[in-house]
């Protein structure tokens, strides 16, 4: 029996993929159903009642899935985290339109290339299996490690922010961060820091 | 091979995208580089994607989907190219990084390049919202740039050559990090080749007083001249 969850991945990116290679409506409705309430809950993570902002990022990251479902690889890369680069892409660009960055600098210009996984088989299995310890891993992480995570990823504050909203030094929140990326096996113990 | 990598809470900060950008630029610049610091990128997107899947789920308007879909359907979105991520296109310097390109469209020797010391040129490529400047700097073989302390943070990148200081010797693709913590840092290129590196200074250095406010302009050109 496979994970019920891993299985749900692969149907979303199977779905990707038949944009993708087929233009397919309704392949592409099942993913907003799925991924629109997500995305908007993202944007108000950072912006809360900003509903308008969160509205127009749902719109841009799904048109872009529609404008880049062909380049997406589901052997390389899985469609959660395809998605995640996708809407924070667009929320950096959104920041940098509205004067928080200057220069004429994407995201896209930021990010190409990096985050593709290459096409190692070994490389890709243990991608693949790192991405089901994340998930089963944030389950279980302790109250106080998870919030800091969501401060920097959901929030989309930078570790002195956080530090300050949360009134604890920037140690601690140091510390907490690297407690929660050793328990989701994101850093190993060898890694200098 | 490459010694000097940005730290796990920098890296995170760059997968989730809360970096000033002059400093996103310097990292995705090592990225390029380094496939131990591109596979950690890749665990970390990991947490973003599931933090935002386990999200409760927030309601949608009506109407949105039905404005995707006519934004699908009219054609408004466009199919996009992939982006070259191989090789340079042609023009290009292959030491600039892919994330410049924009702004280094040609050759780096057709960049206004100022001169700051007989050894030492730079040309000025972006300044983020907070002042920070990114700017490519070039040192003859040998050359030293002049010995001063950190106001601020100052990111270096290593693109070709070599240079040393008190605490190391860094290389194509290593990138340090220097702040006021770090006094009197005094680097020198090393002999055999000249040294470029991709630069971001977040603040200048700073006197006060009247005097400063004179100098300040000319201080603020020649940070790293003798
Ligand atoms: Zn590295």
């Amino acid at each position: 029996m496979q994970d019920p969850a891993a299985t749900h991945v692969q149907l979303l990116s199977g779905l990707i993929e038949q944009v993708g290679a087929q233009r397919d409506e309704r392949a592409f409705e099942q993913l907003f159903e799925h991924y629109a309430p997500l995305l908007r809950s993202y944007s108000l993570a950072r912006e809360p009642g900003a509903h308008l902002v969160a509205d127009e990022l749902v719109q841009e990251v799904l048109v872009k899935v529609w404008n880049k479902a062909h380049l997406y690889d589901s052997a390389k890369a899985n469609a959660n985290t395809w998605i995640f680069t996708l809407a924070r892409n667009c929320r950096i660009d959104y920041l940098r339109r509205n004067g928080r960055f200057a220069a004429d600098i994407d995201a896209d210009d930021l990010y190409a290339g990096l985050e593709d996984e290459n096409s190692d088989p070994f490389e890709i299995t243990q991608q693949r299996k790192a991405a089901l310890q994340v998930q089963e891993g944030l389950r279980q992480l302790p109250n106080e490690q998870a919030q800091v995570l969501a401060k920097v990823y959901l929030e989309g504050k930078t570790q002195q922010e956080a530090a300050l909203e949360l009134n604890l030094p920037l140690g601690t929140v140091k510390s907490r961060v690297r407690l929660a990326l050793q328990k989701l096996e994101i850093l190993f113990r060898g890694r200098q820091p | 091979m490459i010694h000097y990598h940005p730290d796990t809470d920098r890296l995170m900060a760059f997968a989730a995208g809360t970096q000033p950008l002059s400093q996103a630029i310097c990292v995705s610049a090592h990225l390029e580089h380094c496939a131990q610091c591109r596979q950690l990128l890749r665990r970390l997107n990991h947490v973003g994607s599931e933090m935002i899947s386990s999200l409760p789920p927030a309601r949608v308007p009506e109407q949105l989907k039905a404005k995707v879909m006519q934004k699908i359907r009219s054609g408004e979105a466009a199919v996009e190219q992939p982006i070259s991520t191989t090789g340079s296109a042609p023009g290009h310097s292959p030491i600039v990084p892919r994330c410049l390109r924009k702004l280094v469209p040609g050759d780096i020797d057709k960049l206004r390049w100022k001169r700051l010391s007989p050894s030492i040129r730079s040309a000025r490529l972006c300044s983020d919202v907070d002042g920070t400047q990114v700017e490519l700097i070039r040192i003859k073989p040998g050359g030293k740039v002049a010995r001063h302390n950190h106001t601020g943070e100052e990111v270096t990148l290593v693109l070709k050559g070599a240079f040393s200081d008190e605490s190391g010797i860094y290389r194509a693709g290593d990138i340090i990090f220097r702040d006021q913590r770090d006094r009197l840092h005094r680097p020198i290129a090393s002999q055999d080749s000249e040294c470029i590196c991709l630069t971001a200074v977040a603040s200048p250095i700073q006197l006060t007083g009247w005097l400063g406010r004179i100098f300040n302009p000319l201080i603020r050109r020649s940070h790293y001249a003798h």
